[in-house]
């Protein structure tokens, strides 16, 4: 493994290419991709080589996190092409821990993320404007003003465990380099018309970009009051939260079908909403906004990849990603664990170790 | 200023010995000033959505940046469903069902039938539809929802010769059935049980 791909085209040229030469031989039932037209982007699968001229994996707009929406396959035959962001590869890697989802299914394609704009931006067209200048400074390895917070700060640039890494970060878009790291990719690349070489991507390009980042999340995580032990910064913070739960919808990790907090059980009836009103004097509605997001944080928080969906559908304006990213970090971090990567190492609450935490067992 | 509109607040005036004031007359036709610029802003409003909301494809040019959050049916006071259909394992096919999907035209946008959900939903809540606007609110690409669903809403509404919230008596369209209405219709039926009856 560890070979090298070489193809002399722009990257969105290149990936095309080796994309339809997979289509086209047969190798995957379809290609999935973030798409373009009239400034709109979504995701899509596609069928037909045709239709690919209309892909645009590369264009720095995330409308869903591509993890969760990969999860929502069921086994396949064939296994489809898939390019995605290194935070949407590694919600993947999380959501098949959680055994929602296979990384049979799919050949999967990263590269070095320079971040991605709020949706909102490219509803209201201004994404289009400066994309020349955000391309430079990806080029120059910067760190781009306008993208969302959370990837401002994000140091999980380059997931090299996916199938195929593209470097983009630090590069010219003339000539396309794909790291093959398996053997399915290998295998998958057989026959195609490219410079194959034994080589393995040197990571020190990017570390003075992924050692800027670390600094600034630093910073980052200093300005955000979200001492989790003290219930008034989570209510100064949450106190504006509407109670939508739009923040879970699009989380990559939530994925229950109904939540909890949506069920059965958090259907007050009468008598507990009388004697909650004569405990307090007085009750929010709808209740539990802030319960909601604790309970949040304990099922998904370990697993958050800070991909930033959260906070661009609040309506409320909380920055709900820098505040999950900056717990998520603090209860992963008393495991050692890091989301998405690696597939092999298990998420802390789905593993029982009699030794941990021995201050509590005392 | 209070008014009282039953026999209720009726009952709490004269409780509370708070002097009744009849001549409302001034303050009237403030309120009747104020609805006449509110309603030709609505019909100016309409005439722009008419175009964004009426056909297949420029229903599907508005929500061409809708990303599927369903945030806008969750906050809707009418939407009371405790799950979507749209959120339901049933909008969950397997990847088979996926596959043909995309194989029936050769490409398929992901998440899946974000403009049904639109569609569903107007079908389902617009008679009910009040313009609050909370929708809009909540729509994190900037979708004017609001607008369209209250036009919509003007439309259905008008179809059934109903007012949403107007009156607690009224029956709702949906839940009323008539044989004669919706005219087209109704001489359909007619027609066929007619033409049934004869070859009997
Ligand atoms: S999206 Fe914002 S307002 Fe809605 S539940 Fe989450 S934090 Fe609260
Ligand atoms: S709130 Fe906006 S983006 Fe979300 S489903 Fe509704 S229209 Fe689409």
């Amino acid at each position: 493994m560890n070979k090298l791909l070489t193809i002399n085209n722009n990257r969105t040229d290149a990936v095309k290419s080796y994309l339809k030469f997979l289509l086209e031989n047969d190798k995957i039932s379809g290609v999935f991709s973030l798409r373009t037209h009239k400034g709109a982007a979504d995701y899509s699968l596609l069928t037909e080589v045709s239709q690919l001229d209309e892909i645009n994996p590369f264009y720095p707009v995330m409308p869903v996190n591509g993890g969760q929406l990969l999860s929502r396959f069921t086994k396949l035959d064939k296994p489809i092409a898939v390019i995605i962001r290194p935070c949407e590869f590694r919600a993947f890697i999380e959501l098949v821990k959680r055994e929602q989802g296979s990384l049979d299914n799919f050949l999967l394609i990263t590269y070095s993320c320079g971040g991605v704009f709020p949706i909102k931006e490219n509803a209201l067209g201004n994404v289009e404007k400066v994309l020349p200048k955000y391309w430079d400074s990806v080029q120059k390895g910067e760190i781009f003003a306008g993208v969302r917070p959370t990837c401002k700060v994000c140091e999980h640039i380059m997931p090299l465990d996916s199938d195929i890494y593209i470097p983009v970060i630090g590069k010219e878009d003339k000539q396309c380099k794909m790291y093959l790291n398996s053997e399915k990719a290998v295998e998958f690349s057989e026959g195609f018309d490219g410079k194959l070489t034994d080589e393995t991507f040197d990571s020190k390009s990017i570390e003075p970009l992924i050692n800027r980042r670390k600094s600034e999340k630093e910073k980052f995580f200093a300005e955000i009051k979200s001492n989790t032990k003290d219930l008034d910064d989570m209510i100064e913070i949450f106190g504006k939260c509407v109670g939508c739960h739009g923040c879970s919808r699009v989380c990559p990790i939530c994925y229950c079908t109904l939540c909890d907090f949506e069920s059965f059980n958090y259907d007050y009836n009468v008598a507990i909403l009388e004697k909650e009103v004569a405990q307090k004097g007085a009750l929010r509605l709808p209740p539990d906004t802030l319960f909601f997001h604790l309970g949040r944080l304990s099922h998904m928080s370990f697993s958050c990849v800070g991909c930033g969906q959260c906070t661009d559908v609040c309506p409320a304006d909380i920055p709900v990603a820098s505040i999950f990213k900056k717990i998520g970090e603090e209860t992963a971090g008393m495991f050692d664990f890091v989301p998405g990567r690696s597939v092999e190492e298990q998420i802390p609450v789905m593993i029982y170790k009699e030794e941990e935490f021995p201050e509590l067992g005392e | 200023m209070l008014i009282s509109n039953s026999e209720k607040g009726d009952k709490v005036f004269e409780n509370l010995e708070l002097k009744k004031e009849i001549e409302l007359t001034e303050w009237g036709k403030k309120i009747e000033n104020i609805k006449k610029k509110k309603l030709k802003n609505k019909d100016e409003t309409f005439k722009i959505i008419k175009t964004m909301a009426e056909g297949f494809d420029n229903l599907q040019e508005t929500f061409s940046h809708c990303i599927g959050c369903h945030n806008c049916g969750t906050v809707c006071p009418i939407c009371y469903c405790r799950q979507c259909y749209f959120d339901s394992s049933v909008s969950k096919p397997n990847a088979d069902f996926i596959m043909m999907r995309a194989k029936e035209r050769g490409g398929l946008s992901l998440p899946l039938d974000r403009l049904m959900f639109h569609i569903g939903r107007m079908s389902h809540m617009s008679l009910s539809c009040v313009s609050c606007g909370l929708c809009t609110d909540a729509c994190p690409v900037n979708i004017p929802v609001a607008k369209i669903f209250s036009y919509v809403a003007s439309q259905t509404q008008a179809t059934f010769d109903y007012k949403s919230g107007e009156n607690a008596g009224d029956p709702l369209p949906m839940k009323d059935y008539r044989l004669d209405e919706i005219g087209e219709l109704g001489k359909l039926v007619k027609k066929a049980e007619i033409s049934e009856s004869h070859n009997e």
